[in-house]
């Protein structure tokens, strides 16, 4: 890294804070201004951490020949942070359901607000960071480079925190495009694209400078996740701002037209950012902590090709029985069905890289953790498939058990897998002696998020098809048995259930921040330290 | 170039191409002879990964 790139980075810097201020001083609205000042704010930052950091020389320090992973640890810590912040968030608004008077009465309190900060909280704040540690984690590892293109993946890094806290601001103080999973506003989104960018650049210089020949295929998986986030991102987000220097915009697209474009995003980030990025997770870490070879290179060719294909067309699913046109409707259906294959061919493959080590389950809490992740990835893209079917849709569109089937994926699938990876990486980079504080501890933690997510999913289950069955049910002169207000009555039982588990997947999340604590630490649990040697040689 | 036009060609070559060269990745992969390398490449992970720059075929 020479010293004139350094100067020309502070002078971008420098240029972004002026513009903020520009920014400030023509805001339109209060929200555009405030994060105008935030905007202005993390450039200062970055421009003194920079200035510190190039007086005093530490730059020249970072060679060529070590693996960048001080940007990784900065991730998995942000994971962790983000992590337990979202899943906090997901028990009060689970709270605020059950007992309405949580809301407060205040705006920034509303479940209308809160609730969007949960999601993305949880999946781009916590799933994105994790995606974003570990491909750069595993990107290194199985190609054999230095992470391209220098100090950008801490402009990754820091661009991407940047983004959580202008989207979560922007919803509890009311700014929002109303559009699922996609919230924020056009400027928060022409940033995230920036970040976005030097994300691919990040990643994909790395692989042009692989010093193998083959690139395997969890950097695949990690590279289709964030080209096409890219372009899903872009496609959804086609706004046009009332004025540059405020915050409300109009989206492109209306009508149908604009419903699919939202579901295309919608159902494609559950696909690509939920399951693509999580699979290459998945085809790291499981090998490395089972020890084992992939169960099947091949079927990993397969599952990747067939995932990718099939996955881009299911988006309309979750538009039944409305405006668009049925025969997109029944495509989406179809296709949705047709998942049902690439998704069990991947978790064959996932479960059976285990053949020969399974007696490791009883021993290690992480592979546990990891298996159980890849059991509710199976589970969860059966039940997929089968809502999507158009007379099962029938029954269980608007009801909780979209909200359980979301949970059981979330929760399960990506929650889990990213927590064994996690725990992978913790005693990998941060630990001295190569272990964690205490497996038990993990061992806590994997049990109370299993009853966690049974419960949570268990309750969807009964209180959606309940509601469901109550919305539908008419007596014999043809009106409708039940006003909204009784199903909304029946359903307090399991939404109390609901949070309670939860809670319990909280408090999982809060004991493994106090191990990787304890871990970063470099303390060993005094009852566990005679398990050290054995461990170290299994 | 339309949306009728192109709805056309994606409704009938695009899917056909798309479903070729998926057939294709399956001939390809089960080309004679690559059992072994795609057994060592299944061992990618495992593979002491703290040397880097280290040239080796997978």
């Amino acid at each position: 890294m020479s010293l004139t790139m350094r100067w020309l980075q502070m002078g971008l810097l420098g240029l972004g804070a002026v513009l903020a201020l520009f920014m400030a001083a023509n805001a339109k609205d209060g929200l555009y201004e405030f994060h105008a000042w935030v905007f202005f704010a993390a450039a200062v930052l970055a421009l003194f951490f920079m200035a510190r950091n190039t007086m005093s020389g530490s730059y020249l320090q970072e060679k060529e020949t070590e693996y960048m992973d001080k940007v990784v640890k900065y991730g998995i810590v942000a994971t962790v942070f983000w992590g337990v912040v979202g899943f906090t968030v997901g028990v009060y608004v689970a709270s605020e359901l059950a007992f309405p008077w949580l809301n407060l009465d205040f705006p920034l309190t509303n479940f209308g607000r809160l609730r969007p900060v949960h999601t993305s909280a949880v999946i781009f704040a916590f799933g994105g960071n994790a995606l974003i540690a570990t491909s750069f984690f595993v990107v290194q590892r199985t190609n054999r480079a230095r992470l391209a293109f220098g100090n950008l993946a801490w402009f990754v890094f820091w661009g991407y925190q940047l983004f959580i806290v202008l989207a979560a601001t922007s919803y509890v103080l009311g700014g929002s495009q109303s559009r699922e999973y996609a919230e924020p506003e056009w400027y928060i989104d022409v940033w995230l694209t920036i970040v976005w960018v030097a994300y691919f650049l990040v990643f994909f210089g790395t692989l042009v400078k692989r010093n193998v020949s083959h690139i395997y295929v969890a950097n695949w998986f990690y590279l289709s996740f964030i080209v096409t986030i890219a372009m899903l991102h872009i496609g959804n987000n086609l706004a046009l701002p009332v004025s540059f220097f405020g915050s409300k915009s109009y989206a492109l697209l209306s009508g149908a037209p604009d419903a699919i474009t939202q579901w295309w995003y919608g159902h494609n980030a559950v696909g690509f950012f939920l399951t693509a990025g999580f699979l290459g997770m998945m085809y790291y870490f499981i090998p490395k902590q089972a020890e084992r070879p992939v169960y099947s290179y091949r079927l990993s060719i397969v599952h990747f090709w067939a995932l990718i294909f099939t996955y881009i067309w299911a988006g309309p699913h979750h538009l039944h029985y409305t405006a668009l046109p049925d025969w997109v409707q029944t495509l989406g259906m179809v296709m949705s069905v047709i998942l049902w294959m690439p998704s069990w061919g991947g978790m064959i493959n996932g479960l059976m890289t285990l053949s020969g080590a399974w007696d490791k389950l009883r021993t290690d809490p992480i592979l546990r953790m990891m298996v159980i992740a890849v059991a509710f990835y199976g589970m969860s893209t059966f039940e997929g498939p089968m809502m999507a079917i158009k007379s099962v849709n029938a029954l269980s569109h608007y009801t909780d058990w979209t909200v359980g089937h979301v949970h059981s994926g979330a929760l399960g699938w990506v929650g889990m897998i990213t927590m064994g990876s996690l725990y992978f990486l913790f005693a990998r980079l941060f630990s001295a002696n190569g272990r964690l504080y205490s497996y038990r501890l993990v061992s806590w933690h994997f049990w109370l998020a299993t009853l966690g997510i049974v419960l949570y999913a268990a309750s969807m289950w009964v209180s959606g098809i309940m509601q469901g069955l109550m919305w539908r049910e008419y007596d014999d002169q043809g009106f409708l048995v039940y006003s909204f207000v009784e199903t909304v009555e029946a359903m307090h039982p399991y939404y109390v259930i609901r949070a309670l588990g939860g809670l319990l997947y909280l408090t999982g999340g809060l004991i493994m921040a106090y191990n990787f604590y304890m871990t970063a630490k470099g303390r060993v649990r005094a009852a566990e330290a005679e398990l050290a040697p054995a461990r170290a040689q299994a | 170039m339309t949306y009728e036009t192109v709805a056309a060609w994606a409704g009938t070559f695009g899917t056909i191409l798309v479903g070729l060269f998926f057939l294709g990745v399956l001939i390809f992969i089960f080309r004679p002879g690559s059992k072994k390398t795609y057994e060592e490449l299944a061992r990618v992970p495992l593979h002491d990964d703290d040397n880097i720059g280290e040239r080796k075929n997978g």
